[in-house]
């Protein structure tokens, strides 16, 4: 089975949980930006979570669905349609005819994550279908989707089970996870932090700055790391840093005062001040803003993140379970 | 929250919930390289429960982890990563590290793999075969890899031939540029803009993505030595690697 | 086709089993059996559109399945027990409200089982006239959820 692209999206990328093991030769993650989407995406279809899917983002592409594919939507909500009709997310779908897959304007978040039931069939680079674009690795041939290009599916994993016919194309279950993150363009969104290993090189002004402020995400913001604009952070005095490593959401400030909270991409080191850490928590939330969103941070102790991600974790294990029940039972008919 | 370990003297420090800082010291030194070298090596051979990955820098060793799978009941997942660290960090000795393996790379200079040959001579009122001269006799210590795939941070460039980043870097370096930049001289594994002072080229590929084992020729601690060869003699390198 | 011992024997083994709940359907027949809270197996339908009062023990399962759609005023009853939710998206608008049209497919509400979100259907052309949970309320299988005015057809 296979999906063909009749138009590529503005930037549609095959992306895993990541690259693992190999940050310590330089070699940079990569990775989907909002990897609960991904792995929730995974789940439904019957999926492993480290499965690669696509990660759509803000303009979508126009996709060629084969007649029995199975595939769900997730993440942010790019108005997708089947032949003008709204494609449910968050669950798995069926499709019934060939057909085309379109996306519209973004209604909530900025990344929408295509996966399918068997994953796509491309080649692990070590140990991961991530593409990473700098350095042409991985993915579908170390790029980003274009025209014409055909993606080979492996088998599906699941079957149809009660779902509803609900028009000629697809069919659906009732089912589906709710989900309570992704922001809309038009609020402000509050990322948590933990305090980064520079804090307290920072002025008591920026840091009263950095925990107070809107900022908003510039149009230097990408899968590397989002530049902020706002209130310029600055140190105390001086410092002599030298390289350490860095880890996703690290808040880095580098002389110019405007902050840059790295990204699924980031480089693997950096020799600039971390003012903060966004809590793991909150990483699927951040996957979800583009240019323009306006944020603000607020801090936590390493505790209360650890607790935030213990629990939300156990949500994701508790639905995995009533994920499978459901694919499992319904379609033991 | 954090953890001193006087013996080795080591902090431990959060990068997160994700992850612990080890600082072995503040500066680039050799004696403060090898305790990283030692204890990289042993993270190599010894894992624990919910360990993903670590990441080798100048002083400072980072160990990833996933909290959920390191937790346990009664502890915090911070304290017991800290907990099995502080073990480890007991049984490894600065001197315990694998002799370093020494790497030569062989460069051809100047012409048009080094364009700035020429400047960085001129620079320090030398000829451009004093300046490889110096860079060729010259043992280097690799740091760490890191800002690009297996791109090395090398210490131990001659003060004699140390120059200043080009004021305007340079859209794209071919990968395989050797150069020097401030301090420090270093080679690019791939393609990627970058503002240091080309000298030369290297063929060997630094960066082999199909190699799991071993998807970067140079590693932290590795010893290196440029060797200058000729034209001649990077074209042969070329040609034997498109026949692989 | 099952006879009424071989659905016993399948129920005991349901019973006696880890499964939470059950599904068979036979032709235009369909039973499903949910295990409540004490382990004790319980039957519902899986037609919603009447209003289910009793708890139908297994000795009772000689008889017909099926429920039966009544005329004039119909009850949309919860499927499963859980928790149930007015709107789509935890905070979105109410899916419908007194007054409102409803076709069969229309989503009327959303109860929560084990975290997923199912949504009811109406399954039944007419008119919104009581809404008789409200958001956050935990539901019981069978207990009424919207009365609806069918469409005379």
């Amino acid at each position: 089975m296979q999906i063909k692209v009749a138009r590529p999206g503005l930037l549609t990328t095959i992306q895993d949980l990541g690259r693992r093991g190999y940050q310590k030769y330089g070699i940079i993650a990569s990775g989907a930006m909002d990897n609960w989407a991904l792995r929730i995406g995974n789940a439904v279809v019957g999926n492993k979570p480290e499965e690669a899917g696509l990660e759509i983002t803000m303009s979508g592409p126009v996709l060629e669905l084969p007649a029995g594919l199975f595939f769900s939507l997730t993440g942010g909500d790019l108005k997708a349609e089947i032949e003008g009709i709204a494609v449910p997310m968050w669950r798995p779908i069926h499709i019934k005819k060939k057909c085309q897959l379109r996306f519209g304007r973004p209604i909530l978040g900025c990344r929408s994550y295509m996966t399918v039931s068997g994953g796509f069939d491309v080649a692990k680079v070590m140990g991961s279908k991530s593409t990473y674009l700098r350095a042409a690795l991985g993915g579908f041939q170390g790029r980003s989707l274009q025209k014409d290009d055909i993606l080979p599916i492996g088998t599906s994993l699941i079957r149809e089970g009660k779902w509803r016919e609900r028009n000629a194309f697809f069919s659906a279950p009732c089912w589906y996870v709710p989900q309570y993150y992704v922001p809309s363009s038009k609020e402000t969104v509050t990322l948590r932090y933990t305090v980064g290993g520079q804090w307290n090189a920072f002025s008591k002004r920026s840091q009263q700055d950095f925990s107070a402020a809107v900022f908003s995400l510039s149009n230097q913001s990408d899968r590397m790391g989002y530049r902020l604009s706002g209130p310029k952070l600055m140190l105390k005095d001086s410092l002599e840093m030298i390289s350490e490593a860095v880890a996703f959401g690290s808040v880095q400030v580098p002389p110019d005062g405007n902050p840059i909270i790295l990204m699924a991409d980031r480089q693997t080191a950096g020799g600039y001040p971390k003012i903060g850490q966004i809590i793991l928590a909150d990483l699927p939330k951040t996957g979800q803003l583009a240019p323009g969103s306006k944020v603000c941070f607020s801090e936590v102790s390493l505790q209360e993140a650890e607790i935030l991600y213990l629990e939300q974790e156990k949500k994701y294990r508790d639905l995995l379970r009533s994920i499978a029940w459901n694919l499992l039972l319904r379609a033991e008919a | 929250m954090d953890m001193k370990k006087e013996v080795l003297k080591t902090e431990l420090l959060p990068l997160g919930e994700g992850a612990v800082l080890i600082e072995f010291g503040r500066e680039i030194q050799p004696e403060i390289h090898r305790k990283v070298k030692a204890f990289s090596d042993y993270l190599e051979r010894h894992s624990f429960p919910g360990f993903l990955e670590y990441v080798a820098a100048f002083s400072s060793v980072t160990v990833f982890y996933d909290p959920f799978l390191v937790n346990r009941k009664d502890e915090r997942p911070f304290q017991t990563v800290c907990r099995i660290l502080l073990a480890m960090l007991d049984v490894v000795q600065a001197g315990d590290e694998k002799s370093a393996d020494i790497v030569e790379i062989p460069v051809c200079y100047g012409g048009e793999f080094g364009p700035d040959l020429e400047f960085v001579a001129k620079h320090h009122g030398l000829t451009e075969e004093n300046v490889i001269e110096l860079h060729t006799q010259g043992e280097y210590l690799v740091y760490m890899i890191g800002f690009a795939p297996g791109f090395p941070y090398l210490g131990g460039l001659s003060e004699q031939i140390a120059t200043p980043r080009r004021s305007s870097p340079r859209l794209v370096i071919p990968a395989g540029s050797v150069g020097i930049a401030g301090s420090q001289t270093g080679v690019y594994p791939i393609e990627t803009p970058g503002g240091w002072q080309l000298i030369g080229r290297t063929p060997l590929p630094l960066f082999q993505p199909q190699n799991m084992s071993r998807p970067t020729l140079l590693q932290a601690g590795n010893l290196i030595r440029f060797r200058a060869i000729s034209l001649e003699e990077y074209q042969s390198y070329q040609e034997v690697s498109v026949c692989r | 086709m099952f006879t009424v011992e071989d659905l016993r024997e399948i129920i005991e083994m349901v019973e006696k089993s880890s499964l939470q709940s059950f599904e068979l359907e036979q032709g235009s027949e369909k039973l499903r059996m949910t295990k409540a809270a004490n382990g004790s197996l319980v039957k519902e339908s899986q037609s919603f559109a009447d209003e289910i009062n009793n708890k139908v023990e297994i000795k009772s399962l000689g008889n017909k399945v099926v429920e039966r759609d009544e005329e004039g005023i119909n009850v949309i009853a919860s499927p499963m027990v859980g928790t149930f939710y007015a709107a789509a998206e935890p905070g979105g608008e109410a899916l419908v409200k007194v007054g409102q049209k409803v076709t069969a497919g229309s989503v009327v509400g959303i109860v929560e089982v084990m975290k997923l979100f199912n949504e009811i259907e109406a399954e039944i052309a007419g008119v919104i006239t009581d809404v008789l949970v409200k958001d956050g309320d935990f539901v019981e299988y069978g207990q009424p959820l919207f009365r609806v005015c069918a469409e005379k057809s």
